[in-house]
């Protein structure tokens, strides 16, 4: 069969009025996308400055926290007398290595401490034999 | 109005709406005319048809005017075409002959698709072509356009575009004597 031989038309129909609307559609759908062009910047504005600030925030309480918390264990402890903290430590699991371990032995200044600070400390006849034995045993 | 004044009236602020508007009025039917054979589904070319003319709209104070106002618009009506029937075999990892099988049934069964059988047995004929041969028919068989308008569409050289033409004048002849 020859193409010529075949009618030339187009088959193909649209609507009733579809070219009459196009325009206004077409117009409708370009001032919808130009409205999200428009809102775009202040979107995208508004999340390149709000995580970054989110970031600083969260990070700056958590320094905050963990400094107020470190200072505020000092500042607790500086308002508990000495008896009170003997009666706490005597009374807990704590042995009396581990506190001795956790001193900061720098931190004191056993040059300048007066003469008879030692006298003040009320040692047990028998805890004082086993230091003196434990010194002489370590250093002599 | 001419392609120079419509592209005046787009260009001057003040009538820029107006001159968009005509320039749509003028252009309409063609583009549609061009992606609707290319398609074949009514809501696809409508769809197509509007995204076409958002690219103009975006585009056309940046033409050059290197080519036809005419030729301009067509090549972004093909590249949008051959891009949407690209990406529907792509999509549903779809066999060329599924596509071309879901656009025949379209043929047979779609409202708006009127012709007698011979007519839509020609319709069905040039499915089977390749999508760019399939455009170069319609544009020369239906459309009427010169080769090197043609030419300048496609970016193709007349003597391929008469070669392309020519072969699938013959492809379509051999399916509609077999068929």
């Amino acid at each position: 069969m020859k193409l010529e031989e075949i009618e030339k038309k187009n088959i193909f129909e649209v609507p009733e009025g579809y070219f009459d609307a196009l325009p206004m559609a077409i117009q409708k759908r370009i001032e919808s996308q130009e409205q999200k062009t428009f809102s775009l910047p202040s979107f995208s504005f508004s999340f390149k400055y709000a995580f970054p600030l989110l970031f600083v925030t969260i990070a700056t309480v958590f320094i905050y926290k963990s400094y107020y918390s470190s200072t505020s264990t000092t500042n607790l402890l500086e308002g508990v007398n000495t008896e009170t903290l003997v009666a706490y430590l005597s009374e807990s699991e704590i042995t009396e290595e581990e506190i001795i371990k956790s001193v900061n032995h720098a931190q004191f200044d056993f040059q300048s401490a007066p003469a008879n600070s030692l006298e003040t400390i009320d040692f047990e006849e028998t805890t004082l034999d086993k230091l003196c034995k434990d010194v002489e045993n370590e250093y002599f | 109005m001419t392609d120079r004044e419509l592209l005046d009236k787009i260009r001057n602020p003040e009538t820029t709406n107006y001159g968009f508007n005509m320039l749509v009025r003028t252009y309409q039917q063609k583009v549609y005319w061009h992606i609707r054979k290319m398609v074949i589904d009514h809501d696809d070319s409508d769809d197509l048809t509007q995204e076409v003319f958002i690219k103009i709209h975006r585009a056309v104070h940046n033409f050059r005017e290197d080519s036809q106002l005419f030729t301009w618009i067509y090549r972004i009506a093909t590249n949008e075409c051959l891009s949407f029937l690209a990406k529907k075999k792509r999509r549903f990892f779809l066999p060329l002959e599924d596509v071309q099988r879901e656009l025949a049934s379209k043929i047979d069964n779609a409202d708006g698709i009127g012709g007698d059988a011979i007519q839509k047995k020609l319709q069905k004929a040039l499915l089977k072509l390749p999508d760019k041969q399939r455009l170069v028919f319609n544009m020369k068989y239906y459309e009427e356009l010169q080769y090197e308008q043609m030419a300048e569409i496609t970016g193709t050289s007349v003597g391929a575009l008469k070669a392309s033409y020519h072969h699938a004048v013959k492809k379509i002849e051999d399916f509609l004597t077999t068929d």
